[in-house]
């Protein structure tokens, strides 16, 4: 079996759900394993085609809608409770990341460095120059990090991902 | 003369006249505290979570439920809804993660019951169509959760979503064409492990 061309690898799913455009129907009648790639994922996806899903019933949108606003109602005040709590938790680890750098910055000589390969945190890699830091954040997932990590980093700002991937202080 | 009008039109009009917002102008509102914003919303996405949920799964009598827990989290969080980025990402991220791990836990359940399968079988020689698609829902779960992560949420927002690959693309981060490409390798992985073929 002939693997298919790789640049229309995207073009294959297209055509195998019947949305085929005119350069790779162009392409096709020249080409016999992307025609057989073609018809082959027509048939998986056939196979692994789900059955059809029931719709969720009528009342569903109202009962969100009123947890929701019962759940806003009690926000409020939990977070007049940990708001205090929270910003002086803050604070000390400013503070103790300012501290560290700061002693380190005066301890040390500078020393040119090559950019590690090695990222502090598993499973992800480390910022390259030039990258945008939304993909990074994009490609965070709670599977990955686990809910009390991952809460922490979707809730930060792009800045503060990239200092906290890079291991970079404030 | 308008107020007049929708005086007269009443909730309905008003109702038609927020369901022709897109869901941006849906999220500043019920930012607002237009609690109707968000039932819009809710109806809006309904089907396609529920979808995702419910085929992940595998268990109609949770989907309700990880639906409803899916648009509470997304609704109560929207502090973490940063800047232009989609609603529906957001939401689907989240389904993604809801679903994904009561999923691992059903799936590990669902392989067990070879035998209550074999005896249903032997019991209800008509019942045979329906034990096979069972089976090879349940080989096609299992076989899903093997592939990279990557390639199983692109697979399960197309094939339990049926997402677009635009709106693909936006809530795994990459472009339409590489959601595709990832979604092209993943059926032909999944194919090898169903069908156990090349």
């Amino acid at each position: 079996m002939k693997r298919p061309c790789e640049e229309w690898s995207d073009a294959c799913v297209d055509a195998a759900e019947d949305h085929i455009n005119a350069p790779f129907a162009s392409h096709l009648e020249k080409c016999d394993a992307c025609r057989e790639a073609v018809e082959r994922l027509r048939d998986d996806l056939e196979l692994l085609k789900p059955d059809p899903s029931p719709v969720p019933g009528p009342w569903l949108a109202k009962s969100i809608r009123h947890k929701a606003e019962a759940e806003r109602e009690r926000r409020p005040s939990r977070l007049l409770l940990l708001a205090p709590a929270a910003a002086a938790a803050a604070v000390l680890v400013i503070l103790a990341l300012i501290a560290s750098w700061t002693a380190e910055t005066v301890d040390s000589p500078v020393i040119a460095e090559a950019p590690s390969d090695s990222t502090p945190f598993p499973g992800h890699d480390i910022l390259q120059p030039g990258e945008d830091s939304t993909l990074v954040l994009n490609d965070i997932w709670e599977e990955d990090w686990g809910p009390g990590v991952y809460g922490l980093l979707a809730g930060a700002d792009d800045d503060d991902l990239i200092r906290i991937l890079e291991n970079i202080p404030p | 003369m308008s107020k007049r009008s929708v005086a007269i039109a009443g909730p309905r009009a008003d109702l038609d006249e927020l369901e022709s917002r897109d869901d941006a102008g849906l999220v500043r509102a019920w930012r607002r505290g237009d609690g109707r914003a968000a039932e819009t919303l809710v109806r809006r996405h309904q089907k396609t979570v529920y979808r995702l949920v419910l085929r992940s799964t595998g268990d109609p009598s949770t989907a309700d439920d990880i639906t409803q827990k899916v648009f509470l989290k997304a609704l109560t969080n929207l502090e973490q809804l940063k800047g232009d980025r989609a609603f529906q990402s957001w939401l689907m991220r989240i389904a993604l993660n809801f679903s994904r791990s009561r999923g691992r836990g059903l799936s590990r359940w669902l392989r067990a019951p070879a035998e209550a399968l074999a005896r249903l079988r032997s019991e209800s020689p008509g019942q045979d169509e329906i034990i096979d698609k069972s089976r090879m829902s349940q080989r096609i779960r299992a076989a899903m959760e093997k592939l990279p992560k990557r390639q199983q949420r692109i697979v399960r927002l197309r094939l339990y979503a049926e997402l677009p690959f635009k709106s693909i693309a936006d809530t795994v981060g990459t472009t339409e064409a590489s959601a595709k490409v990832t979604y092209h390798n993943a059926i032909q992985t999944l194919r090898r492990q169903v069908r156990g073929r090349a």
